[in-house]
């Protein structure tokens, strides 16, 4: 059987990139990080370190790949494991399980979620996963209470993850404008 | 925590390191056991890092619009540059031409004389002349100069060169090694993957020796030392004399007593950190689905049972005066694993687990190094397809390292003291479909079971 060629495993990592950060940040929870480590498991892949057969394949590697390059990361920042080995893997293997939107078209769809959300609520999370603070910090900066801040987060990632669903859904029955 | 918490919010508390242990434990059954509260953290982990990506873009066009930097200087302290490390795709790109480039430099005719000469040969091994022709194999006695690339192909290969000076070189199974032209008369070596060792002349004040990788640039100095090496990593360790190591990234430069090693990766932005060698151990596991940096193989999907499965690649194998044999290959770094060196001893076990989709026999082997020393050669064992079963299922085979014969019985006739480097399992012409999922160094009387 063939390997996939540089440019199937580019297409491949650029479609579940944000997959694969992700997973990186579930480590981490830095969102810098992860965009790092997922340059790093590009960078070992394109530099043929190994090779593969399947995109399944690939992405099997690149997650196992992305989480010791997490590990990693802790321990350099020493910084400890929030999540059990066998947790991450119960979410990687869900992240491969479910067949993914390219990355491109989820960002899209966020974007146009973000744009008919509060101000409030883009600064909250700009604060929290660009900025890198706590809640309880971004709670103190926006004047609310802490409970009351993890109520609001939730709910806003719930309505983020509808609003996305919704949007991509939406794409696939009209061709509408998500690439 | 307040008990009116959802399974959301007290997931939110986690990610902030808000919770006591037995909530953290909480914590840990739920994603266990729910799968809406895994599907929830994926969710703000997906968020996350679009919204990050987002910030990055928008940060990344107030930039262009105005060409100073911008600086904010009312935001907090975590806020952090945006860094499109694009250094990382020209050194992938850079990496995936490499050979091309090795080829393209040898079209330049020379005249240089020979720089080192093959001093000994085992294995497949071949060298591609400085000028642009790609020579069938190497042979003892050759003279080798500037321009001219060794590579050693099997997994039993390896290659000794002796320099001028008396000095050797010798690089193992699956190494490359490009002779540079020499630079204020220190010979000049570019090692592009693999293993090496640098032994000086007995006696005698050795000259200085230069070592390039992918990611480093060394200078030896009446050094025995040895180099492991990958497109994106290499380890340096320096048992006599010293070195002087500079890392390509951040130029930041180093000097390496005896006793001590250095490590450089471009998945680490930190400058070199010298630090002395590792006390050995004598249990050591591949752990695959942490460490997925195989010297050889194909990744294979995961199945239901296996998570991390490398698959044999071929691999031709020429042989002197026959035809060429293919082989079906899987090959592991020790040092990709654990920066300790790994102790062989004679009642130690290594236990390999895998699967073959036909009943044939699987070639097991090791290399190994003398303990802070020189390449100590490789050993084997046959396994017939009887304890290789079922075929089509996973099946584990433990195997004494005293059963394991030394290939080169001159270098060390037993395993026991050496240093473990590489681990290999192989099939002779035909492909039985070999894959491996797991291989572990078990020390004598061993009495935790730690089989995965």
């Amino acid at each position: 059987m063939n390997m996939l060629s540089e440019q199937e495993i580019l297409q491949s990592l650029m479609k579940w990139r944000t997959r694969l950060s992700a997973a990186a940040w579930v480590v981490t929870q830095d969102a810098h990080a992860a965009e790092d480590i997922f340059q790093n498991v590009a960078l070992k892949a394109m530099t043929r370190e190994v090779r593969f057969e399947t995109e399944s394949a690939l992405m099997s590697w690149a997650f196992i790949t992305a989480r010791r390059e997490g590990i990693d990361w802790l321990r350099r920042h020493q910084r400890e494991t929030c999540l059990e080995a066998e947790i991450l893997e119960l979410l990687e293997h869900e992240w491969q399980a479910v067949p993914s939107h390219p990355s491109g078209a989820k960002i899209e769809a966020l974007r146009e979620c973000l744009a008919s959300a509060p101000e409030s609520a883009r600064r909250l999370l700009k604060l929290r996963y660009f900025d890198g603070y706590r809640c309880a910090e971004v709670a103190e900066q926006m004047g609310i209470g802490l409970n009351a801040m993890y109520k609001r987060v939730s709910r806003l990632h719930e309505s983020l993850k509808e609003c996305i669903e919704g949007k991509l859904r939406n794409a696939e029955t009209t061709g509408g404008p998500i690439p | 925590m307040n008990s009116n918490d959802s399974p959301h919010e007290l997931l939110l508390r986690h990610l902030d390191g808000r919770l006591t242990p037995e909530e953290r434990l909480r914590v840990a059954e739920l994603l266990r056991t729910d799968p809406g509260a895994r599907a929830f953290l994926r969710a703000v982990a997906e968020q996350a890092v679009m919204v990050a990506d987002l910030e990055r873009v928008k940060l990344g066009r107030q930039e262009e619009l105005h060409p100073r930097p911008l600086r904010p200087t009312n935001q907090g302290r975590r806020i952090l540059p945006v860094r499109f490390r694009s250094w990382r795709w020209g050194v992938a790109a850079a990496a995936s031409v490499t050979l091309l480039a090795v080829f393209a430099s040898q079209l330049v005719p020379t005249t240089k004389p020979g720089i080192v000469r093959v001093s000994k040969v085992t294995g497949s091994s071949q060298y591609f002349g400085s000028k642009g022709r790609a020579e069938k194999a190497l042979t003892t006695g050759i003279s080798l100069g500037a321009g001219d690339t060794l590579e050693t192909r099997s997994c039993d290969a390896w290659v000794e060169l002796k320099l001028r000076d008396g000095s050797t070189i010798t690089i193992a199974g699956h190494s490359t090694l490009r002779i540079l032209d020499a630079e204020a008369g220190r010979e000049h070596f570019k090692l592009l993957q693999g293993s090496l060792w640098g032994t000086p002349a007995p006696g005698r004040a050795a000259e200085a020796v230069l070592i390039q990788t992918p990611t480093v640039a060394a200078e030896m100095r009446g050094a025995q030392f040895d180099i492991q090496t990958s497109p994106s990593k290499t380890m340096l360790r320096v048992n006599e004399g010293s070195a002087r190591v500079r890392q390509n990234l951040d130029g930041s430069t180093v000097e390496v007593p005896k006793g001590h090693q250095v490590a450089a990766s471009l998945s680490r932005r930190e400058p070199l950190a010298v630090a002395p060698q590792p006390q050995p151990i004598n249990y050591w596991a591949s752990d695959l689905w942490q460490v997925p940096e195989a010297i050889l193989g194909k990744w294979l999907p995961p199945t239901g049972n296996e998570r991390a499965r490398l698959g044999a690649d071929p691999l031709l194998w020429p042989i002197s005066d026959r035809d060429s044999v293919m082989l079906y290959a899987v090959a592991l770094a020790a040092w990709k694993s654990t920066e300790r060196p790994v102790l062989l001893q004679s009642d130690s076990k290594l236990r390999f687990r895998g699967r073959t989709e036909r009943a044939q026999t699987v070639r097991f082997g090791f290399s190994a190094q003398k303990m802070r020393g020189v390449f100590a050669g490789k050993f084997e064992v046959d396994v017939p397809p009887a304890s290789l079963r079922p075929v089509g299922e996973t099946w584990e085979v433990e195997l004494p390292l005293r059963d394991f014969r030394p290939l080169h019985p001159q270098l060390a006739s037993s395993p026991d003291g050496l240093e473990l480097t590489d681990v290999y399992a192989l099939t002779v012409k035909e492909d039985a479909g070999l894959e491996i999922h797991h291989i572990e160094l078990v020390p004598p009387n061993d009495s935790n079971d730690r089989s995965p």
